[in-house]
């Protein structure tokens, strides 16, 4: 009986330890920083501000 | 005369007794190799696949996780070339950006502006001084007489103009002996901001 539940306890252990080390750099990657997507798209309306603003150019 | 069952069972007991006894030792026996073999097998496990079972582990979570930064790292290129891309396009809009907020502090595009707004409101053009700040600014002030109509025109044109400037605080006085004339003495610190680029400066 003692060896039995020796044996088990060792099996659970190793399977419990391996899916720990299998899903462990799975979830160190999703937190990493260069999964962080970027956006492509510019916001284009701030120019269109700065273009409708007054501008004095230089006198020669 | 003797019994003949009786003799029987006599001459039967030892050998029943015999019998008994070796089932037992062979139980015990049984018992003792299945226990044997457990233990074995537990030694073989923790010693020999438990690593193994690990690092075999450990390296498919490893391929895994480089399967899955690859695809997202290859999403994120193609967001950075089409960033690329619509940044080309915008590219000779450029100057837009740099007259109002420029690398450098450029005095001379900043001194157009004071004195193209002052023109514009009619009042006089004096001396500007320049001071560079600590932060991404540089500081000058406008003193000049003016109606106060004509001073609130010029601040409010000052915050509207392309150059980013910025007005920390403001004074009006009227001086007793003009009193008459409506003119007060306008006090207009300015500061102008400019992309101070630290990276470069630490280069």
């Amino acid at each position: 009986m003692l060896a039995i539940t020796t044996f088990l306890a060792i099996f659970v252990l190793i399977v419990q330890k391996s899916y720990d080390s299998l899903m462990k750099a799975t979830v160190e990657a999703k937190k990493s920083n260069l999964i962080i997507p970027i956006d492509p798209n510019l916001d284009l309306t701030i120019l269109d501000l700065i273009e409708k603003r007054q501008e004095f150019l230089p006198t020669p | 005369m003797t019994n003949p069952k009786l003799e029987l069972s006599s001459k039967l007991t030892p050998l029943f007794d015999y019998i008994k006894k070796n089932q037992e030792s062979r139980k015990i026996r049984e018992t003792v190799e299945l226990a044997a073999t457990f233990i074995l097998i537990s030694f073989f496990l923790f010693f020999a696949i438990r690593p193994t079972v690990l690092t075999i582990s450990a390296l498919i979570g490893e391929i895994k996780s480089k399967e899955l930064l690859s695809k997202e790292m290859k999403k994120k290129i193609s967001s950075v070339i089409l960033a690329q891309d619509l940044f080309s396009q915008v590219q000779e809009r450029y100057s837009v950006v740099e007259s109002c907020l420029p690398v450098l502090p450029r005095f001379s595009q900043a001194t157009s502006q004071i004195e193209g707004l002052l023109t514009q409101q009619l009042l006089e053009v004096g001396k500007l001084d320049f001071q560079i700040k600590a932060g991404q600014y540089f500081s000058t002030s406008i003193a000049t007489a003016s109606s106060f109509t004509s001073g609130i025109n010029l601040i409010a044109a000052l915050l509207q103009n392309r150059r980013l400037l910025e007005i920390p605080n403001l004074g009006f006085s009227v001086d007793k002996e003009s009193t008459g004339s409506r003119q007060v003495t306008l006090n207009l610190p300015l500061n102008i901001y400019y992309w101070r680029d630290q990276v470069r400066e630490k280069k």
